[in-house]
């Protein structure tokens, strides 16, 4: 069995300063399987809408009102990407932001407090954006407070051609349950199985490392009401660091986070940040750039903050 | 016998033969063309069974572990988004804790507690329950009628985290 042919996803792993080389155009999509396949493919998308070519930009765990030795600015690394994103050309058409947007706490007020200041600190960038809940946001009140701040904690919208899907695995436990996975269906229902699907979301909807909630406990669930898709791809958070993977039609992404790195499953027991480096502060921080061509093909790229003069933000 | 209606059923059965090759591996990764001709069959997440201890042991060891800590012990591998950790859950006392209530938490939820009832069916709560309860001294005895299953001492030196 081949794997999807007309599915072509070119990851890069760029500096800053390697992206800008490129002018920050697509480096070519090197295209795989057989001419048949895709030209079925193309036939089949050309029904559904043309899809105008665009980019976005990743952004996940920024974690903003985290005070302690695991990143010591943490808005200062929030605003450092920011300013770098401001930069890009061509320019990205909106920000999905896939959870942890703030810190976790007790607090009720504290935690609008952390939202609200999020929501300023987004709109001042005047990128459009889109968010879903983490569990720092949504899991001490169920998403009460972050639906009051940020809006619904699962939407969707189609966005030049492309239908997104924003979902909640958290803020009830690691899990869509059963009242949402009705509502994908519905959504999944009225689309066309030709035209990408995008799902953006906080953990991830496969089972990265289950003694570490990371992971949806009715992830199969929803990965089969979306077998039909000819291609799905699931932007997500929570693991603090880059990583893919391919469930059948699927293809997960895990975005680097502005807050603090964490490492694979299997190097600690107990999940738990180390303190910022002197030296590089910035190891493993970051965001990610995903350019959508006109086939629907995708061009994903990782950049550091760490390009950055270190002087800038932590002095 | 004409060799071009021969012809043509051979290539309709190589046809059907391919068709059908997806379809029995509708997970598998298929072409575009083709996906959304397959009806995926649903995964089925568990199969209906009797509650027991031992399906709530593969449940908590998935689903409960991270927050709870092997056996329920406290120790969880994950520590929860306010820096504090989630209970143990073999110190339940009888009285404050019967089985109806553990299964009423594990449902529902509390503060921080996720509402598995949203997920998962009143069988695997029940095994839950079962399982949460063999971890407790429980002070009345479990009643002889039960199934053998139930003595918790034989599940638990299997289990391994
Ligand atoms: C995200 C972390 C998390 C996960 C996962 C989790 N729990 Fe809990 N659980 C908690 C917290 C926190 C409490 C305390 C709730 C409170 O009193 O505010 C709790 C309380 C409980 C209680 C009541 C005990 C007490 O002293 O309050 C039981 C029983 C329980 N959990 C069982 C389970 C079971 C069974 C599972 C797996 C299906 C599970 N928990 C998964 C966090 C978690």
């Amino acid at each position: 069995m081949s794997q999807p042919t007309s599915s072509i996803t070119k990851e890069s792993m760029l500096t800053r300063r390697g992206f800008l080389a490129l002018g920050g155009t697509a480096v070519g999509l090197a295209a795989s399987g057989s001419a048949f396949h895709l030209a079925a493919y193309a036939q089949s998308l050309k029904s559904s809408g043309p899809i105008t070519p665009f980019r976005f930009v990743q952004l996940t765990d920024t974690h903003l009102g985290y005070v302690g030795d695991a990143n010591r600015s943490v808005m200062g690394t929030i605003t450092m990407a920011l300013g770098q994103i401001a930069s890009l050309t061509p320019h990205p058409d909106f920000l999905l932001v896939t959870g942890d947007l703030t810190q976790g706490t007790a607090s009720d007020y504290e935690r609008k407090r952390r939202l609200l200041l999020f929501k300023q600190v987004l709109d001042a960038s005047k990128i459009p954006y889109y968010t879903v809940p983490g569990e720092h946001d949504a899991l001490m009140d169920r998403g009460v407070l972050y639906q009051m701040v940020m809006g619904d904690l699962h939407y969707g919208f189609i966005h030049k051609g492309v239908q997104f899907l924003g979902l909640d695995n958290v803020s009830r436990g690691f899990f869509l349950g059963r009242e949402q996975l009705k509502w994908v269906k519905r959504q999944l229902d009225m689309m066309d199985p030709a035209t990408p699907l995008m799902l953006f979301c906080h953990a991830p909807l496969y089972n990265v490392f289950a003694p570490w909630n990371w992971y949806t406990f009715d992830g199969a669930a929803l990965r089969a009401m979306a077998a039909r898709f000819h291609r799905v791809t699931v932007f997500y958070g929570h693991v603090h660091q880059m990583m893919s993977h391919r469930t059948e039609n699927m293809a997960h992404w895990a975005g680097l986070p502005t807050a603090w790195p964490f490492p694979e499953p299997g190097d600690l027991v107990k999940l738990q940040p180390w303190p910022q480096g002197a030296t590089h502060p910035y190891l493993g921080l970051g965001y990610r750039v995903v350019d959508v061509s006109a086939s629907g093909d995708l061009q994903i790229t990782n950049l550091l903050l760490s390009e950055v003069n270190h002087g800038t933000v932590l002095g | 016998m004409a060799p071009y209606w021969a012809k043509v059923c051979l290539l309709i059965m190589c046809f059907g033969l391919t068709l059908s090759s997806y379809a029995g591996v509708a997970n598998a990764a298929l072409p575009p063309p083709f996906r959304h001709r397959i009806v995926p069959k649903p995964i089925p997440r568990q199969k209906p069974s009797v509650p027991s201890i031992a399906e709530g042991a593969a449940l908590f060891a998935e689903s409960c572990l991270s927050c709870h800590g092997p056996r329920g012990n406290g120790e969880g591998f994950w520590i929860l988004p306010t820096g504090t950790s989630a209970p143990r859950l073999d110190n339940l006392a009888t009285e404050d804790w019967p089985a109806q209530k553990i299964a009423q938490v594990i449902a529902k939820g509390d503060g921080m507690m996720p509402a598995w009832g949203e997920t998962m069916t009143p069988g695997q709560i029940q095994s839950l329950t079962l399982y949460v309860e063999s971890l407790n001294q429980r002070t009345v005895p479990v009643p002889k009628t039960e199934t053998p299953k139930l003595k918790p001492q034989t599940v638990l030196v299997r289990m391994s985290h």
